[in-house]
Parts: structure tokens; sequence; C-alpha cells
């Protein structure tokens, strides 16, 4: 029986508890002491009054005990919500209120965020309680936690009875908002077994893979490296952060960590690729190499396909709400010229991408429509926001069955005379930067509530670099007011993850208007992507 | 000027950044990614006239403001102003 996403787990557990489950600079944790933790955590939430259902918020930054957080949590027949420990603490707060967490997990560089959320009364006001998941003798974290690590090994290592079922949340994921506020995306146990048991027979991954876990865990995409991995029975190899900005270490991490599959969102691979730290036939060991999240620029991908002709590539293509991945197209030769498209490909199984005009009536071969999912994978819905659901997920025009939905990604898409879907662009303003989603009213919002400011506009600009798509701010300070932009990046650095802050910065007497008198955008962008604001500013 | 003020214009007027102090840790901050990384590596070989080889970098010494000022000033074989 495989049930619930902790059973794979478990039985794997079973079967080689003496085999590596995760390795972390140069420590392994077995199957068997993976099991044992994730027990006893879950038993000591329990315990601590913790109840099924509950949400449970993650700030455990990537390690083994990131994983025994997630499956101690699961374990607990509770929803975990990971949490970006990077982003300031008002955006935190934001997410710990949105979704209603009760409890906290929290360990090592997350110490400092916990401090704060509990001196500006955040804990006290939503009534969090917090697990310290550092041992005592690691020195104190700051503050007074309800339990510590060391009280784990009071409770049994044994597995609970289970009161889940395959269609409760496992985990919600946020992500950008346009409105400022970030969206909780909900994702069932069974959401993510169902892509497992594509993903799994597809790539072939068994027991003896070594698979990187590179994406951060409020990732979508490390979903599939965690659970992908550790049902398989293989080892789960995680990088640390420092390596992404390293591209010559990064491949040594590959290489000697003899890694069979790499997973990541394109930038990195964009990243690597510029430094060319690939040599030739390297990385022996590996067999796949997938990637997910934005466009993978053909050059680059002409690159590695040249460097590493024993390898497989697959271009993975699925929002969040459709769990991990809906589509794939594996890339059966080198492109010839850098300019071919990539296909996002055919649906993954039990998915389906539909191509629709505004009517919901199939779009003609080749014609551009919106892109829309249906299938296993899709969510229940962003969580306690039945109107944002119902605007995103549609019922299926073609049913009769209530339950039968269709989500629509905001992607546009065509499908070519083959049955192969190729993304085209946004219909709206959210952008992908290194993964990362992001929606550019979220942005506005955060620099129009800064009073300094008459006028602001952000917009994604193009670049030749390996970064790919930048955030851009064109603004006009009110008069003597001084705004400027490293005053403009501070104030919306307090709100606002890193990731989201605009990287190039235009001040202007006044921003261009179109003929309907709104700020035109496509000509700010454009005046971005000359590399006018390279000289406005200096 | 001492060397951590250089430091920090840098990164005001080139990367738009403001560090909290000379001693934030930047890439635990989330302040430095592979973009700014990057931006910051050629920002000091203008600067300083240096020649920085990314395989050849540690990462300690650019973790925060005051350890970029003493790797910088020990490249350029003078101890630090600060």
């Amino acid at each position: 029986m495989r049930l619930l996403l902790q059973h794979g787990v478990s039985r794997q557990a079973e079967q080689r508890p003496g085999s590596p489950a995760v390795v972390y600079q140069g420590a392994v944790m077995s199957y068997g002491e993976l099991e044992a933790a994730s027990n006893r955590l879950a038993r000591l939430l329990r315990a601590s009054d913790c109840a099924r259902g509950d949400r449970v918020a993650l700030m455990v930054p990537k390690s083994p005990d990131a994983i025994v957080a997630m499956l101690g949590t699961l374990k607990a027949d509770c929803v975990y919500v990971p949490v970006d420990t990077s982003m300031p603490a008002p955006r935190v707060a934001k997410i710990l209120h949105r979704s209603g967490a009760r409890w906290i997990l929290a360990t090592g560089a997350a110490a400092p965020l916990v401090c704060t959320l509990f001196s500006d009364g955040t804990l006290s006001q939503q009534r969090i309680r917090v697990g310290w998941l550092g041992a005592r003798s690691e020195g104190e974290p700051g503050f007074a936690p309800d339990f510590s690590r060391d009280e784990m090994s009071a409770h049994s290592a044994e597995a609970r009875d289970y009161e889940n079922g395959a269609e409760d949340a496992a985990h919600i994921l946020f992500t950008s908002g346009s409105t400022g506020e970030p969206k909780g995306v909900v994702i069932t146990h069974s959401n993510v077994l169902h892509f497992l048991d594509w993903a799994l027979e597809y790539f072939g991954i068994c027991a003896s893979d070594r698979n990187s876990g590179h994406p951060p865990l409020h990732f979508d995409l490390s979903t599939f490296d965690v659970y992908g991995t550790l049902t398989a029975g293989a080892q789960l190899h995680l990088p640390t952060p420092e390596l992404n900005l390293l591209p010559h270490k990064l491949a040594a991490f590959i290489r000697d960590s003899a890694l069979t599959q790499w997973f990541s969102v394109p930038s990195i691979l964009n990243y690597m690729a510029k430094f060319d730290v690939v040599r030739d036939d390297d990385f022996p060991a590996l067999k796949r190499l997938l990637w997910c999240g934005e466009v993978f620029p053909t050059p680059a991908l002409i690159y590695w396909m040249k460097k590493l002709r024993h390898v497989t590539f697959t271009n993975l293509y699925g929002p969040t709400e459709a769990t991990i991945a809906s589509s794939y197209h594996t890339v059966a030769t080198c492109p010839e010229h850098e300019d071919d498209a990539i296909p996002i490909g055919r649906a993954c199984g039990g998915e389906e991408l539909l191509v629709l005009d505004e009517a919901l009536k199939q779009v003609t071969q080749g014609e551009v429509g919106d892109l829309y999912i249906r299938g296993a994978g899709l969510s229940p819905g962003y969580w306690q926001d039945p109107e944002k659901t119902a605007v995103a997920f549609l019922p299926n025009p073609y049913s009769t069955d209530a339950a039968d939905r269709i989500y629509k990604t905001g992607d546009l898409a065509r499908v070519n005379e083959n049955g192969l879907v190729y993304y085209v662009g946004r219909a709206d303003s959210q952008i992908k930067s290194r993964g990362y989603r992001i929606e550019l009213g979220e942005i506005e919002v955060a620099l129009n509530s800064v009073a300094s400011l008459v006028e602001v506009a952000v917009v994604a600009a193009k670049t030749d670099g390996f970064e790919g798509t930048v955030i851009c701010c064109a603004f006009v300070p009110s008069p003597g007011s001084g705004a400027n932009a490293v005053a403009l990046r501070k104030t919306i650095g307090a709100v606002l993850p890193a990731y989201m802050l605009p990287t190039r910065w235009m001040q202007m007497d006044k921003l261009p208007k179109n003929q309907n008198g709104k700020i035109d955008r496509r000509r700010l962008k454009e005046s971005f992507e000359r590399g006018e604001d390279q000289v406005a500013i200096v | 000027m001492n060397m951590s003020d250089r430091i920090k214009q840098i990164f005001s007027e080139k990367l738009h950044v403001d560090p909290p102090t000379e001693e934030t840790d930047l890439i635990e901050a989330g302040v430095l990614d592979s973009f700014m990384f990057v931006e910051l590596l050629l920002n000091l070989e203008q600067a300083f006239g240096l020649k920085i080889m990314l395989e050849n970098v540690d990462l300690d010494n650019f973790k925060s403001i005051d350890r970029i000022a003493n790797f910088v000033a020990a490249s350029n074989g003078r101890p630090t102003a600060a």
C-alpha cells in the first residue's frame, strides 16, 4: 500500500535501513536513521499538542534535518509550509498569517529570523509555537522554544498509525501574488504520488541512482528531488547554497558525487555554460539532466549537449498549481540552430494540456491560445482563498462531472503538427527569474507605498548575459524628496525577498505614456534592453 | 575613506544594495546571488585593478563587507586602511 508520501520512504527504510538516503557536506544519513528520526519527531509534535491538519512552517535550511522535518510533519498527519529563511521577517509573517501556521520547526541559520518574529510580536499574536531542531549542546537559539531536538529521543522510533488519506494536504507552497499577498498552493499526497508514478517509470529511477537536490525546498521542483529519490531507495545529494556562486565547484560537486541525475532551473545550467566549467564527456556517471521552471536558452542547451553526449536531456514544464511538472520533452538530438525553440512537449501520464481560445474552444493547430492543464496533479486550490481558486481553476467545459477541472496557467502556447506543445509567453505580468515566479505587480504594490515617489513602473528586460530576464524599475521622485535607487531598494527590501528586488533602476522626470495615457511599459522595457539606465544613473 | 567604506560605496552605487552592517553575512542574508556576485567581482576588478579568477575564488573572502575589504587590501599588497 502506498497511500501517503511517507509510505514509499518507510518501505525503503525497511528494505535497506543501512543505505545512504541523504548526503550533505560529506555526512550521510541512512534510510534507517531518517525513518527513526522522522517517526520520533512526528510523535513529539503530536505529544506537544499538534493536531491533524495543523500547518507547520519549516524554517530549516536545506540539510538532512530539513528532510526529517518534512517527513516528520507528514507523519504527524500535519501539513508543512516551507519558508525561505532569507526572506525579510514581514513577508515571513504574512505567510505565517495566511497559512494559519500553529507551529514553526527551525534550526541553524533561521535563529535570527525566529528571534525577530518573537520580538515583533508575530508569534504571540498568532499563538505560534516553536520546535527547535538544534541540540541544546549547540547553544541556545536566543529564544525559548517549546521543545528542542533533545526531546525527540524520549519518543518511540516506530511509525504512528496515520489518520490522513491521499486527498489530504501534504504541503502548502507560497508563490508571488499580483496584489502584494503571497498565494498558498495546497498540494495533496495524491497530487505528488501521481507525478511520481509517471516520473519514476519514465526516467527509470532506481536504488542505484544518485540524484541532486538542487532547488530550494520552498520550490515545487524539490518535491520531485526528495520524494522521487527516497521512494526509489536512491541517494539524495544536497549541494550547499554557496556552490551556486561558484560554477567550477558546482561542476566538481556533480563529478565528485558521481551524480546520475541532475535537476535544476535553467539559470544555473546557463551560469555553468557561460563560465565553460563542463569538460568534454564530463560527469561519466550522469545519466539524466532535467530542467524546469523557465525557458532554457537553446545556445546553453547546445553547449551542454555537445559536452555530454552520454546524457539524456529532458525539459519539464508545469506550474506549482499542477504539481512539479505536467509535460515533458526529451531532446533527442542536439539542436542545429541557436534560435531553435525547444517544446514543452507532451502531457505527463495522468495529465492533459489544452490550448484554448477565449471561449474555451480548442484553437486550431499552430495557433496561439491560453494553456490549460487538466489531470491528477491539479491542486485543490489556494489555501483559504475560494475567490482566487475560482478564477484559476475552472470547471472543465467538456465534462459534466463537477469535479473535473482545468487550471488556467496564464501561459500562452501553440501545438505543432506532431502534437508537441510550445510555450510562447505570458498573458500577464508574471515573470520567471532564476526559476523564481514573480508577479511584477507585487513589486509595484510595494513601491507604490513609498511616499517619495510620484510615479513608478516595474518591467522585465531580457539581457544577453547568463542572467536572462532581469527586473528593472523606472521611477519619478517627488520634488525635493531625494529618493534614489539605493534608498528605494532598501525600503522595499524590508518587505520583499531579495530575488524580487529590481537590479536595474532608472530615475526619470516623467514616465513615458501610450495613447491611452497609461505607462508605456513596452517602451520602458526597450529602454532598459538598450542599456539606457546605465547612462542615466551615473 | 577607508577600504570598507569604498567597498560599501561599490555596493550602493554599482549594485544598488545597502548591506545592513560591515559584518553581515552577505550569502546567508541572500544579498549575494550568482548575478550579484559576478557583478561584484567585475566592479572590484575595475575599481582596484585586480584580476580575480572565478575558479580560484575562496568564498570566505566575500562573506561580508569587512572580509572583502581585507581581501582587496591583501591583493593590493597594502595593509587595510581600516
